[in-house]
């Protein structure tokens, strides 16, 4: 890497992942997670009939779950284990479904980990992927004055401040955009996901 | 439920924790009572969640970008052609035999009453890993050590076998803590040995 490397603990990198309200601290937590954990998971992917992209969306995946993860308290930093190890675990696990998904047995290295996702498990993933699919989805079919409201609140987290004077409007006012941008991305999110 | 914006925004605040104490207990046991709210609740969470997933991916595509821009041309090339070093094959490691002769003599002996002792508490997996591991050292202590590399080597592979010693004394707390160590060393020798054998525990 021709820039510097960025350098934490993983008590840093956990005190940058648990504030995931904040893109600021989530940017400089995946960029560390690139740095360092990356290739370990490309070498994963590509020596067992992946390509670099199939590396990238594993990858990916892996780190959003670890996010989800988090973010219901199915995880908590104890120093035990590194992170690095629990990313690898969770991209080896969605890699490895993946391969079976596709037909395709992995080298015999990784063979006893190959039924690693009993059907329970599955189930609830998919369950879990069509609701956020669902959602990512809804939030396209909005019309735009409300999906800009939602993306800034929400995805960009800005504050509602600054989301006033992006639109030239008083803060009760916006909450009162908010409020009814929301109900209706939740109507549509049933209308695709009933069970929302 | 129709809820007001009132309600709507008093779930948010609890759910971007930002209740005081009190009234986040007041409010939840009022769940308890109310199967309704709980399941608006639920959804406003669900909801958030999937909206700050939209988030994460987004921002995990401009990390990505930034991590190409920032490769230098080798990398690139490495990349581009998936002609990656791979990382978890063992490494080559060269050091002379009289310098370990006696602390491999140590783990192995002590590795007979460990097996004995052990099995019941560790999982057959991890034992049999740390013997593999153990030979593998054993046949490695053969080789002439890189003069450059050698203090390194030294170091790193005391740090090892002392994991392994620990995992043997059946001190799995102690164990890991020093595979934690170093498998978060970059460039350690055993890093990846570490990493799977954490793993594996």
């Amino acid at each position: 890497m021709s820039n510097k490397k960025l350098v934490l603990d993983d008590s840093e990198l956990y005190s940058l992942l648990i504030d995931t309200d904040n893109p600021k601290a989530q940017t400089q937590a995946f960029d560390y997670i690139y740095q360092h954990f990356y290739r370990q998971v490309l070498t994963l992917v590509t020596q067992n009939n992946g390509s670099q992209s199939d590396a990238v969306d594993t990858f990916h995946q892996a780190i959003t779950n670890f996010f989800i993860s988090i973010k219901e308290e199915k995880y908590s930093y104890t120093g035990l284990a590194a992170i690095s190890s629990y990313i690898y675990r969770y991209s080896k696990y969605i890699w490895l479904n993946e391969l079976r998904r596709r037909k395709i047995r992995p080298k015999a290295e990784y063979s006893e980990d190959y039924q690693i996702a009993d059907k329970k498990d599955l189930v609830k993933e998919l369950e879990r992927k069509e609701k956020l699919d669902a959602i990512a989805k809804a939030l396209g079919q909005l019309k735009d004055g409300c999906r800009e409201i939602i993306e800034w609140f929400y995805i960009d987290e800005l504050r509602q401040r600054e989301i006033a004077e992006k639109l030239g409007i008083n803060e009760p006012a916006l909450k009162q955009r908010k409020y009814s941008c929301t109900k209706q991305l939740i109507r549509i999110t049933r209308g695709i996901y009933p069970d929302f | 439920m129709n809820l007001s914006i009132e309600q709507f925004e008093y779930i948010e605040a609890y759910l971007q924790g930002q209740l005081s104490e009190e009234k986040k207990q007041v409010f939840e046991a009022s769940l308890d009572l109310d199967a309704e709210l709980k399941k608006e609740v639920e959804t406003q969470r669900q909801l958030r969640l999937g909206l700050q997933v939209i988030g994460v991916q987004k921002r995990l595509k401009e990390a990505h970008q930034r991590y190409l821009d920032n490769l230098d041309d080798t990398e690139k090339q490495e990349e581009e052609g998936n002609n990656v070093r791979p990382l978890s094959q063992p490494k080559t490691r060269q050091i002379s035999w009289t310098n370990w002769a006696v602390a491999a003599s140590i783990a192995l002996v002590m590795s007979f009453g460990w097996l004995y002792k052990t099995q019941y508490y560790l999982s057959s997996e991890v034992i049999v890993f740390a013997a593999e591991q153990e030979r593998k050292l054993a046949i490695d202590f053969r080789g002439e050590a890189n003069t450059v590399d050698k203090q390194k080597l030294t170091i790193e592979k005391a740090q090892w076998l002392m994991a392994l010693v620990k995992i043997k004394t059946k001190d799995k707390k102690e164990a890991k803590r020093l595979l934690t160590k170093i498998a978060e060393t970059d460039g350690h020798s055993f890093q990846e040995d570490a990493k799977t054998l954490l793993y594996k525990m």
